[in-house]
């Protein structure tokens, strides 16, 4: 029976060891492929500071990467990386919601301030100062 | 409730990847992938599945629509949803609930306790 019972832990741990090197893997997979999400990443955020018609449709797809990347980067264990997607995340989510706002109710639309790209810039760069394993230098 | 199958509706495959491996080795159920609330809806009348993870921000049918077009249909209104999102807000919750989800869950989260956190919203 002590044996059975050893057995059933040996296997336990066999299987646990199994599925951390299935995590592993998984996140050194996620991490190969973040220079690519943050590349994308600074190139919407540079298209809609330059602003032009499809400014808050650029800032709404920079928006879409920093939401996933805060949803995500903490499941594969990146929680720093997250946290900065996060702060990203609610800032833009507030931005497009008072734009969306002012257009619905045909109030002039007020445009994305210097202020809010200052901050913008700041929280992407320190979305790409998360990761010091993998640093990302996004091109000049 | 017993649970065998699992649909997971989201339009990020890192996420699809790192659910499937907990839904499937830590909750040991078998799991239906779809990337978008519409193939979502197809997988979960041909499936049947016992429960639905639905991420809320999706593009074309977003969490929050399919959620609707899930509790309109006879044949699927009753299987418990579970919304998944970032950075959720209390009033968001709310707002899930009244529309029929029967929870929500936050992401990040954390895949060796993920299905631990599902079995808990469907036996609240």
């Amino acid at each position: 029976m002590i044996g059975n019972k050893d057995d059933a832990k040996d296997s336990e741990a066999e299987y646990d060891e199994a599925l951390d090197d299935v995590l592993t893997t998984l996140r050194r997979e996620y991490e190969d492929e973040l220079p690519t999400r943050f590349a994308e990443l600074k190139e919407y955020v540079q298209k809609a500071k330059d602003g032009g018609e499809k400014q808050l449709e650029w800032l709404a797809q920079a928006h879409t990467i920093a939401h996933r990347l805060a949803g995500t980067a903490g499941s594969y264990g990146l929680a720093e990386l997250s946290n900065a997607a996060g702060v990203f995340d609610a800032y833009c989510k507030h931005l497009l919601k008072n734009k969306a706002h002012s257009e619905e109710s045909r109030d002039a639309a007020p445009s994305v301030t210097p202020l809010d790209w200052q901050e913008i810039e700041a929280m992407t760069n320190a979305i790409f100062e998360s990761h010091p394993e993998k640093r990302y230098s996004p091109p000049s | 409730m017993e649970i065998n199958k699992v649909l997971m509706v989201d339009d990020d495959q890192s996420i699809r990847r790192i659910c499937q491996v907990s839904l499937a080795n830590v909750g040991k159920w078998q799991v239906i992938l779809a990337e978008s609330g519409y193939d979502g809806l197809e997988l979960a009348r041909k499936e049947k599945p016992d429960v639905i993870l639905l991420d809320v921000m999706m593009p074309g049918m977003d969490g929050p629509t399919t959620l609707l077009k899930l509790r309109e249909d006879d044949e699927l209104k009753h299987i418990p949803v579970i919304l998944m999102t970032a950075k959720v807000q209390p009033q968001e919750v709310e707002q899930y609930t009244r529309l029929g989800a029967t929870g929500v869950i936050s992401k990040p989260f954390d895949p060796l306790t993920l299905p631990s956190e599902i079995r808990k919203l469907l036996c609240a």
